[in-house]
């Protein structure tokens, strides 16, 4: 099966007066139709930069996209109108992602009119699909945004990237705003979709139990590289990269029996400007030793679970060995 | 299907004009500016005299039955003078601000929506231009340009452009930044679409009281170059020559700037106070 | 020691908090009761307009005079009853005897002075402090929450979200009070660094014997720091307890229904069971029990009739009728 989207080392530079911020640098993923690819870090760590250069919403720095087996990098405007209609967003923040000034209805006829190809009755077909489709009751067609809670909000927001029936969608921290009780709607409506029209998903979120349970696979970025990507359960029960495992550690849950030894992080994520080679953890992890000075390699420890480390990975013992034994 | 849409579209409008007629202060603005619109309008049917018809005996008379508001100088009945008056000064007052507008928020949209070299070209530009006091370079273009209503009205669209560009461009830069714009790109709108549908419409607020603030301001220095003889040429009325002339006279014939200041006066405060509820009418968070 | 068997350190009796907007009344908080030992934290969990919020700025007397009205209710705070102080004596406690941390750490910092002036000012206000003297407590404040003293004369921009909030815990602690409000402190923050604060907090309850009410959303905080909960709907208590009796034996449905929306880190479970339908409009509340529009065990008594807290077991109240596994009585 041939992935609907393929990255091979793309790379996003911002020119910022204290040089090169490197944004997003060298993520390579591919990702199957019809599957979810988690990406999980903390605040400024590119995942976002990663979803908008994908869509085109930003030009890449560097590396490739291809889409449904084309390459997808450079285009031009026409090819780019066709791309846009088959990868679409929904955003986090359901006050600022919609216009203030546009009813539900008037906001998910806008791409419909955008695209010039639908009649007027088909447009007022489809806004009646779509509203059905993401349940919103039929009387706030003419509703403004301030007059609806987040998680409608976070439904009109839906039915406008699926009113082009698009087969990717980047979901950029789609529930990160929503309470839970409604977070829990809008996550079991996202699943919904993705089933019966058959989506794929980039699920962008630093809300670690919402990506073990919406991802196929998940991708761990840090200032802007990955550092571990595995099927989701796999980087759950086995997490291998210092960072990750700090992360999963740091992870609240809600039951006050759950023994867990936690990991407390020095330091704070500082942004990639002019970084040095080398890895990017190096400065807050306890395992750090003069080889993270230099790159490090991707490792694909066991079927599709790939690790950034060269102190986990090259190693011939286990993981856990050898961290343990680098501390003693 | 079609009916839902009508009720919709007519909504749009009655909901703005509900909110608009709740707003006292806001309607009594809208109706007295209404009022003088449409005496000016009507001026040769409503005025009781002719604006040049002189009464050389009966000159810097004080308020009577015969003339309601006294006569100037030369005898000329100052009610009617005010009434055709405001066929130049709204005229020059709407029209100025229509044109500084039309060119200002173009500018200021491009400057705010594509920022970068485009940006710096055109501020830079504003800059040069704000440089220059507003009386002194539209004194300046009038004299090159000649007197006359439509002299003065291109002058003072010109100099109160760059404030218009300035605004729009402060105003864009922060809706520019909203997610509904991004979003409204990523469903392929065209630039043109996204300034004009989602981004002008939520940085309007700002722009709509600044022009009825221009349409003041542009009345009030109409009268300065009128004063210098470059703007409305005697013998027309205009209510800013009215009261520059008035000025001369002001220690035995107070008729003669009040009233004339009294018409600016209530002009001015009528726009501002439409203005203002026009904004908030228009505002969709507001309750009904 | 035994004033405090009879009299709680902190007593919220009853009440009831409105806001006015426009034409209509906004029920904020409807008869909200609880009490605090010294050195204890409860946790207020609920949802976005529940009311947390206005409960606690009810207690510190910060609501917006325009629209917000103490309708009833009284505040006993160490044995002063703080609806009866004036406005005067109220400046008196604010920021020495009960502090504040609000969620945004940036709108919290002044940003054209510098953090250390910023922790110092207090002190000179509160604790009528000289200069010198307050430099020193800023510099073992800043250093108390793991910020390096050298960084006293730095201004808010040149600090990380997290450090910012550090410094606004600093200054909400710098005058010693003896009972801390934190409005979701660690909400806007990244979940290592969060780990980091939480820690924090914790360790300096512990040192310092800070009462603390803490609001927040999440479960997982709640486990983290808190002895006791109560969870807020709709501007009430429906269920209050210890950790223990929340986490273990959840009675009300709606503190089921949250626990259940919440994916969890071990299980399998391929579809989250949502509370359905919204929260209620504060403006137009259900006359009977407030969650029974959304409650699967809902009957026409609990749509009908409003219901009171009970006593299940020592200190667990429950504002339900229904019995464990039972279908409502």
């Amino acid at each position: 099966m041939t992935p609907i989207l393929e990255v091979q080392d793309l790379k996003k530079y911002f020119d910022t007066p204290r040089g090169m911020l490197h944004a997003v640098d060298g993520i390579s993923f591919q990702l199957e139709e019809g599957k979810t690819l988690g990406v999980v870090g903390e605040s400024g760590c590119g995942k976002s930069t990663l979803g908008r250069t994908i869509l085109h919403l930003i030009d890449s720095t560097d590396g490739k996209i291809f889409f449904q087996g084309k390459d997808v990098t450079h285009v031009n405007a026409a090819e780019l109108r066709k791309l846009r209609e088959d990868m679409q967003i929904i955003f986090q923040d359901p006050f600022s992602s919609l216009n203030p000034r546009m009813t539900v209805q008037e906001t998910i006829q806008d791409p419909l009119k955008v695209a010039k190809r639908f009649s007027k009755k088909e447009i007022e077909e489809r806004t009646d699909a779509m509203m059905e489709t993401v349940g919103l009751a039929e009387r706030l067609r003419h509703s403004y945004p301030h007059e609806l809670d987040g998680g409608r909000r976070q439904r009109v927001g839906i039915a406008r990237a699926l009113a082009l029936e698009p087969k990717f969608i980047v979901c950029d921290e789609p529930v990160s705003a929503l309470d839970v009780s409604i977070q829990a709607q809008i996550l079991n409506l996202l699943q919904d979709l993705q089933e019966s029209k058959h989506l794929t998903y980039m699920f962008i979120t630093h809300d670690l139990s919402v990506v073990r349970y919406i991802s196929d696979q998940i991708c761990v970025m840090y200032m802007g590289q990955m550092v571990e990507m595995s099927p989701s359960k796999e980087l759950f029960q086995n997490p291998v990269h210092p960072y990750t495992k700090a992360l999963l550690s740091a992870i609240l849950v809600p039951d006050i029996h759950a023994k867990r030894e936690r990991i407390i992080l020095k330091g704070e994520v500082s942004s990639p400007v002019e970084p040095k080679p080398g890895c990017r953890f190096a400065a807050r992890c306890a395992y750090a030793c003069e080889g993270c000075r230099k790159a490090q390699k991707p490792v694909e420890i066991s079927p599709g679970h790939w690790v950034v480390c060269d102190v986990v990975t090259q190693s011939g013992t286990k993981p856990d060995d050898r961290l343990d034994h680098t501390i003693s | 299907m079609s009916e839902k849409k009508t009720r919709k579209k007519e909504g749009m409008f009655k909901i703005t004009l509900r909110r608009l007629l709740k707003n006292k202060l806001a309607t009594a603005g809208g109706i007295i500016f209404l009022i003088f619109l449409l005496a000016a309008i009507f001026a040769p049917l409503i005025a009781p005299y002719d604006y040049a018809e002189q009464d050389l005996y009966n000159t810097l008379a004080g308020p009577s039955l015969a003339h309601l508001c006294g006569t100037d100088e030369v005898g000329r009945d100052i009610l009617s003078r005010l009434i055709y008056g405001g066929r130049y000064s709204i005229r020059i007052g709407i029209l100025s601000v229509v044109l500084a507008a039309g060119i200002g928020v173009p500018l200021g949209a491009a400057a705010g929506f594509y920022g970068g070299r485009l940006d710096n070209v055109l501020m830079r530009f504003m800059d040069i231009f704000q440089a220059i006091p507003n009386l002194m370079l539209a004194i300046a273009l009038s004299a090159t340009l000649g007197a006359g209503v439509n002299n003065c009205i291109l002058a003072l669209g010109i100099t109160s452009m760059p404030a218009f560009a300035r605004m729009t461009r402060a105003s864009i830069l922060n809706v520019r930044g909203m997610e509904y714009v991004e979003a409204a790109r990523s469903t392929n709108s065209r630039d043109f679409r996204i300034i004009v549908k989602h981004v002008l419409p939520n940085a309007m607020a700002p722009l709509l009281v600044q022009a009825t603030m221009g349409v003041a301001t542009a009345i009030l220095n109409a009268a300065s170059l009128s004063f210098i003889g470059l703007g409305v040429q005697p013998p027309l009325p205009e209510w800013g020559a009215m009261l520059s002339t008035g000025r001369t006279y002001i220690r035995d014939c107070w008729h003669m700037c009040v009233f004339p200041g009294l018409t600016i006066f209530l002009t001015v405060m009528s726009l501002n106070l439409f203005g203002d509820g026009l904004r908030d009418a228009l505002d969709p968070r507001m309750k009904n | 020691m035994e004033k405090k068997k009879t009299e709680p350190f902190l007593q919220v009796e009853d009440l009831v908090v409105r806001y006015t907007a426009g034409d209509e009344v906004i029920e904020a908080v409807n008869g909200v009761s609880f009490t605090l030992d010294r050195g204890e934290t409860i946790g207020l969990v609920g949802e976005t307009g529940a009311g947390k919020t206005t409960i606690v700025k009810s207690i510190l007397r910060i609501l917006p005079d325009v629209s917000a009205r103490v309708e009833s209710g009284r505040v006993v705070f160490d044995g002063q009853e703080l609806f009866g102080l004036s406005e005067k004596q109220m400046r008196k406690i604010r920021g020495k005897q009960i502090a504040m941390i609000f969620q945004d750490p940036m709108t919290a910092l002044n940003p054209v002075f510098t953090v250390g002036d910023q922790i110092s000012e207090a002190l000179r206000l509160h604790q009528k402090m000289s200069k010198k003297e307050a430099f020193t407590r800023a510099c073992e404040m800043l250093e108390m929450v793991g910020i390096p003293p050298e960084r006293y004369s730095e201004y808010p921009h040149q600090f990380s979200g997290g450090m910012k909030q550090r410094v606004v815990i600093a200054m909400a602690l710098s005058c010693n009070p003896s009972l801390l409000l934190a409005d979701e402190p660690t909400t806007a923050l990244d979940v290592t660094i969060q780990a980091q604060v939480l820690e924090m907090m914790n360790r300096l309850k512990r040192e310092l014997g800070t009462s603390l009410i803490m609001i927040t959303h999440d479960l997982g905080i709640v486990a983290e720091v808190c002895d006791r909960v109560a969870v807020v709907y709709a501007g009430e208590i429906v269920e209050m307890g210890t950790r223990e009796h929340i986490f273990d034996n959840g009675m009300h449905p709606y503190t089921e229904g949250v626990f259940d929306s919440i994916p969890s880190l071990t299980g399998d479970e391929t579809r989250l069971k949502p509370i359905r339908g919204l929260p209620p409009n504060p403006a137009d509340l259900p006359k009977g029990c407030k969650f029974a529009p959304r409650c699967p065990y809902a009957t026409e008594a609990c749509h009908a009739n409003r219901q009171e807290l009970r006593e299940v077991e020592e200190g667990h109240w429950v504002r339900c009728h229904r019995e464990r596994g039972g279908a409502g009585a």
